[in-house]
């Protein structure tokens, strides 16, 4: 039987909301914990894909969001408001204005001074973070009040947080594949594939890079609330390059330009890290790396790539060259 | 383009059995220690969980406070219950929160030996207190936890950055001069230390003629120490990590200024957290500030470095295998008067009232949880051919206070 | 400041530009001969470091470790090339730089794994241990040994790009390898043979900052970006870009402490964004 990528993804689904009820029966409450950070990464890779894998803009500062989604999260929740709405609608707002800043000055440069340019804005951030004190410097912030939902549903239980971020990932999913399989999406590809085609045929290829940036600033502010509301805390490591490098890694792993691809990957590469720091607290980041590198080597086009062989799924999106 | 695409025929196979092959062995393992968990012995197993930096610049520190807390385990009548679970936090607080969860509540552990520095340290404390599960803090002096941020849960059973640097500054003033120059990294602890240390000159009548602040990790120490000798102070006092006081104290000697007769005075014993050889001669003639010695001659220290030494022949000797032993015997005594069980609440009780003989000296609690220690000025000596740290000053009992005019703020439990 | 403390602060901001050199001029020449930005330079060059304590420990001889660990990094980094690099070639960049990233987090752990976390020295030997006066001001003899040795090793290596014949297949790649290619020099063991001797000279950097400040398992993370902003600065793939942009660094660290406590790091950004935006291939473009 052949199974099409639209069971795979309701299957999913399914598995993730009946998930819960097992909790502290069948296994332990942590991993609902594991899986609402597994959601939130996700949230952020699905606008990254947008960015890096669909229109090849693969930005090396995309901590920036996260980060700027966070602290605005934390700074709110503590002297302003607990509405998780409010937040998340400033954190759009926000990020937008970041989004567009942010891609106005980096798309002036190409290939490595892209991503060069884009780790020093992010470095820029972090090193403000980590002086200002009024956000705790580089100590951050702790207990950070819970926000709340407007309506009964208490969002510091964490059953009921798992179920607000696997909305908002599905909703995040839906409207990501709206975006890429609108026109714009398919003009962000061919921007990836050849620029000066696309110019030629009349778009104004600056002006959608800014809006790649804009879409993929928001999912990335979304995800950075979102742990805030759940960790309570917030530290100038959420503008870090390290969380930049492992953003670009799940992106990798997973497969570039495939949406679900760097959605899996998210999910795997978190678990495998919890998973290898119980059993080697000392040399797990070697094994990861290990890991990483072997990824890398043999299967370029990450787990999608696997997927595709093993079970036949038709091509979602045409990938193609890498472009000249 | 052939070369590639054969690439991509050949890769797909070893791509599916790496990809495949990982995630296999995770399920695998994951379903297996379920397995053997459920097939464990009788007698319930003591739960300890040890949230410490193991990938970062204090590995080996994390690494001696957990040998602490074995060797106390190893030696008490919980040898063959207790269980470790180990966990790397990173020397990020976000992380040591995801561990702290993991621990308490992915393996159920009753009790967890805290984080080494103080901002990781702070915010497991805090899981800890919304869990209501015991904190035992070996490192983390951050001073917040025994002030505003105090939790009944949380013990400070190491220090606290107040207690081992302002009672010092007496000793300073009155031994070297009025002129003090602070050095610290800049954040909370080394921020801390160097405000508490400068309160206290200023009280004393001294004076501040100058102060460097640098970020963690700064090897270039030269401009400061132009400073310093233009500025011409009585005393050179402050916090800095271990690479920066290694970088600081050797660069400090080699332009000439130890043997120009300014003291450094480190404060927290930095100059007790890594092996002396890494100074070389540069460190010999400083003091720090420290609850305690490897050469104390009190019995409890006699008897403790006899027994570590039976226990682990070889193993280098250094301050943080005491504090690990202070967490871990704090932990058995809380235990012991629960009745052997790992009843939180009454083992929180018994631990808050706890008066023992460390081998750093007498030790107990206040009502903030924050230790009472002994505090003495250490001279690094050179002794039979090796470099020491030698207590020439015992300064007193002290603790750290939690009322509002603390250096915490105020404690409310 | 006094002008001897200037002068003084000058000076050692050319010693530390001068051992950025090492570490950056390497990397910008891995990246002109083939197109790979190294991100394992801070490990590589940090591993130097670790095997030039352990041959000081075992020897007592610095001169030995100073000239052995960087052989046996450039091993290394000779066996890195050759089977994780060279599979990659054609195709995405951005894989080999992940590839790059990887190995940095194995070799670094590596380090910690193999000689612990603490904080290491290694010693300098008795003869470089005195000072000297400059100026009327105390100055550590050793500082001066690293400016001499340093500056020497860029002059010697500027001579073999530009009179050897060596040095000129290095510049003309960095031009144009496809055409060294076409003139039928075997391209891929200039690849080996650039990295390899990158890696080898950031080792070199490597021991003498163990000695000079010390040896600690976090030391990789700032030698890469110290290394990548000097890069920046001066050009991607030219050897003198290297040296400005390692030389400004080292000046504005040794000023930048004291003018501007806390916003030093802030500049070397703004800098770097700069230079991105307004000239991304950095102050120069030549070799």
């Amino acid at each position: 039987m052949k199974v099409s990528r639209a069971h795979f993804k309701w299957f999913a689904l399914c598995f993730f909301i009946v998930f819960p009820l097992g909790s502290g029966i069948l296994f332990s409450e942590f991993y609902l914990s594991l899986l609402i950070r597994i959601f939130i990464f996700g949230i952020m890779l699905l606008g990254f894909d947008i960015l890096a894998g669909y229109c090849g803009l693969a930005s090396f500062g995309h901590a920036m969001f996260y980060g700027t989604g966070a602290y605005l999260a934390a700074i709110l929740l503590t002297h302003v408001t607990g509405s998780i709405w409010a937040i998340l609608g400033l954190s759009i707002l926000a990020n937008t204005i970041l989004g567009y800043l942010i891609g106005f000055f980096s798309i002036r440069t190409r290939g490595i001074y892209f991503v060069f340019l884009t780790f020093a804005l992010a470095q820029f951030f972090y090193l403000a973070f980590s002086n200002w004190n009024f956000v705790g410097a580089a100590d951050g912030m702790a207990g950070i009040p819970k926000p709340n939902l407007g309506i009964p549903l208490d969002l510091s239980n964490r059953t009921v947080y798992y179920y607000f971020t696997l909305v908002i990932l599905v909703a995040a999913y839906f409207i990501a594949r709206w975006i890429v399989e609108s026109p714009f999406g398919k003009v962000l590809v061919g921007i990836r594939q050849n620029e000066e085609r696309i110019r030629f045929l009349g778009y104004n290829v600056n002006s959608c890079k800014r809006r790649a940036f804009v879409y993929s600033g928001i999912f990335g502010g979304v995800a950075g609330s979102l742990i805030v509301g759940y960790l309570s805390f917030v530290s100038p490591g959420v503008y870090h390059w390290t969380l930049s490098a492992e953003i670009l890694v799940m992106e990798l792993v997973g497969g570039m330009g495939t949406l679900v691809g760097p959605l899996i990957a998210s999910g795997f590469v978190i678990y495998l890290g919890d998973f290898l720091s119980s059993w080697m607290a000392e040399t797990w980041l070697m094994v990861l790396g290990a890991i990483y590198v072997i990824c890398i080597l043999y299967s370029p086009e990450g787990i999608i790539g696997i997927l595709r062989k093993l079970g036949s799924i038709k091509r979602f999106s045409p990938i193609g060259d890498k472009g000249p | 383009m052939k070369k590639k695409e054969n690439r991509r025929n050949k890769g797909l196979t070893r791509r599916q059995f790496v990809m495949g092959s990982s995630l296999a062995i995770a399920g695998a393992a994951t379903g297996i220690s379920g397995v053997f968990k459920i097939a464990k012995g009788v007698s319930p197993p003591i739960k300890v969980g040890m949230i410490l930096p193991y990938t970062g610049g204090t590995a080996d520190e994390a690494r001696r406070v957990e040998t602490g807390i074995r060797f106390a385990f190893a030696r008490s009548k919980y040898a063959d219950r207790v269980e470790f679970h180990i966990e790397d936090d990173r020397e990020t607080p976000s992380v040591g929160v995801e561990k702290a969860q993991k621990l308490v509540e992915k393996v159920g552990v009753d009790m967890l030996a805290g984080p080494i520095h103080g901002h990781v340290g702070l915010a497991v404390s805090e899981y800890c207190k919304s869990k209501k599960k015991l904190c035992l803090l070996a490192f983390s002096g951050n001073v917040l936890i025994a002030g505003k941020n105090c939790s009944r849960y949380t013990f400070m059973v190491g220090h606290t950055t107040w207690s081992v640097s302002a009672p010092g500054a007496s000793y300073c003033f009155e031994k070297f001069g009025k002129k003090v120059y602070l050095i610290g990294n800049d954040y909370s602890t080394g921020r801390q230390i160097t405000g508490f240390m400068a309160a206290e000159f200023k009280r004393l009548g001294g004076s501040i003629v100058g102060e460097g602040y640098m970020p963690i990790g700064t090897a270039e120490y030269a401009p400061y120490i132009g400073q310093i000798r233009d500025l011409k102070p009585d005393v050179v006092t402050g916090f800095l990590t271990p690479s920066d006081c290694v970088n600081f104290t050797k660069q400090f000697d080699s332009f000439g200024l130890r043997k120009a007769g300014i003291p450094i005075v480190m404060c927290l014993g930095m100059y007790g957290q890594v092996p002396l050889e890494a100074y070389g001669d540069s460190i010999l003639g400083h003091y720090d500030i420290w609850h305690y010695s490897p050469w104390l001659t009190n019995k409890e220290n006699l008897e403790f470095k006899r027994d570590f030494a039976k226990w682990k022949p070889g193993y280098p000797f250094m301050d943080a295998l005491v504090l690990g032993n202070d967490v871990g015997t704090c932990m058995i005594y809380g235990l012991d008067q629960a009745g052997g069980k790992p009843d939180i609440e009454r083992m929180v009780d018994a631990i808050a009232k706890r008066e023992w003989l460390s081998p750093r000296g007498k030790s107990s609690f206040g009502p903030n949880h924050a230790i009472i220690h002994d505090l003495y000025i250490r001279q690094a000596q050179k002794i039979e051919g090796e470099t020491r740290m030698i207590p020439v000053k015992e300064l007193g009992r002290f603790g750290t206070s939690g009322d509002a005019s603390g250096p915490g703020g105020e404690c409310k439990m | 400041m006094s002008f001897p403390t200037f002068l003084i602060n000058l000076l050692y901001g050319f010693t530390i530009g001068s051992i950025l050199i090492l570490i950056s001029s390497s990397l910008s020449l891995i990246f002109g001969v083939m197109g790979v930005v190294n991100l394992a330079h801070g490990s590589l060059c940090m591993l130097g470091a670790y095997f030039g304590l352990t041959l000081v420990l075992w020897t007592g001889n610095f001169w030995l470790a100073l000239i052995v660990a960087p052989i046996v990094v450039a091993f290394i980094g000779f066996l890195m090339e050759v089977y994780t690099l060279r599979p990659l070639y054609g195709l995405d960049p951005l894989l080999q730089l992940f590839l790059t990233l990887g190995l940095s987090m194995i070799v670094s752990n590596l380090v910690l794994h193999f000689w612990g976390g603490d904080v290491r020295s290694i010693s300098i030997p008795e003869a470089l241990k005195g000072n000297v006066l400059i100026l009327g001001t105390v100055y550590p003899s050793f500082r001066l040994f690293v400016f001499i040795v340093s500056i020497s090793l860029v002059i010697s290596i500027w001579f073999l790009i530009t009179q050897t014949k060596w040095g000129i297949i290095l510049r003309a790649g960095v031009h144009n390898m496809e055409l060294v290619d076409a003139l039928g020099i075997n391209i891929s063991w200039v690849f080996t043979l650039v990295f390899t001797f990158g890696c080898g000279l950031s080792s070199v950097a490597g021991v003498i900052i163990g000695a000079l400040h010390n040896c600690n398992t976090n030391m990789h993370t700032d030698l890469l970006i110290w290394g990548l902003l000097a890069v920046v600065i001066g050009g991607l793939g030219s050897f003198r870009g290297a040296v400005i942009g390692s030389l400004i660094l080292g000046v504005s660290e040794a000023f930048g402490a004291l003018l501007m406590p806390g916003l030093a790091k802030f500049t070397i950004y703004t800098v770097m964004v700069v230079i991105l935006l307004l000239r991304p291939e950095g102050l120069l473009k030549e070799i």
